[in-house]
């Protein structure tokens, strides 16, 4: 008597139509009795919302970068030629201790009655 | 036993229980009440099903890397960990709530399909709005991730 073994399918072609066919029984189904509540499914929602904004920081990050490394490129030469203005005090005048303050402080006092 | 079958195992409880509350309340303030009742159960069941204290730590980490990403001003090279541990950490926060709450619904799937079975039309108008409000309520009151 000759014994029948289960084979697992080892070629690419035979996996994937094995789970075709798996794919088209689940299809099946004519009833179906399902629920997310607003509770639950919100978590779940709140998650899903995570996910597709890491993805999408993800792509804007990738897709931005060259826009961003002109920009620091840009702020770099500004730097080399004009480092005061980096610094953002140009319009300062050097601090003298020899020349007087521009306002005199003057003093009011009351007439003697 | 089909999956229905399933579903529909504690129908005899439920009408027992419903009989003796018709006796004290007129239909509509049982439906609302059955739906009090489904709604704190399945936040109870999700919370206690899902590791909430994991999903709290994920959100913070998913926001620090968010945080170290739009302030980076490296290499290229150098962001792609951060990318990638960003995208690791969105998907565990998916895979972490998932399941909890699909095996959370199951009590408000045997109620929706045992008041579709036993109850007049109209139910639902009053069964899905109370429902959505005190499962909210219960999910921020009991700041539920």
């Amino acid at each position: 008597m000759k014994k029948s073994a289960m084979k697992i399918p080892t070629s690419p072609l035979k996996a994937f139509t094995v789970l075709f066919c798996c794919q088209a029984l689940l299809t099946l189904p004519t009833v179906a009795q399902a629920y997310i509540g607003p509770g639950a499914g919100l978590s779940l929602l709140g998650a899903l919302w995570a996910l597709l904004v890491a993805m999408g920081a993800a792509l804007v990050f990738v897709c931005a970068w060259p826009i961003r490394r002109l920009m620091r490129r840009l702020r770099a030469d500004k730097a080399t030629e004009d480092p005061a203005l980096v610094d953002g005090d140009a319009d300062m005048a050097p601090f003298d201790a020899e020349s007087p303050p521009a306002v005199q402080r003057t003093e009011h006092t009351e007439p003697r009655q | 036993m089909t999956a229905t079958d399933l579903l529909l195992l504690p129908a005899p409880l439920l009408q027992w229980l419903d009989e003796r509350l018709m006796r004290l309340l007129p239909a509509p303030w049982a439906v609302g009440l059955w739906a009090v009742l489904a709604a704190i159960v399945c936040m109870e069941l999700y919370r206690a099903l899902s590791p909430q204290q994991r999903i709290g730590q994920i959100k913070q980490q998913v926001q620090g890397v968010q945080q170290q990403l739009a302030h980076y001003d490296g290499e290229f090279d150098g962001a792609w960990p951060l990318l990638s541990r960003m995208l690791t950490l969105a998907f565990t926060r998916v895979a972490l709530v998932l399941p909890a709450t699909l095996l959370s619904a199951y009590p408000v799937i045997v109620l929706l399909l045992w008041l579709h079975a036993t109850h007049s039309e109209g139910w639902e108008y009053i069964f899905l709005p109370v429902l959505c409000l005190v499962a909210l309520a219960c999910k921020f009151i009991r700041k539920i991730d």
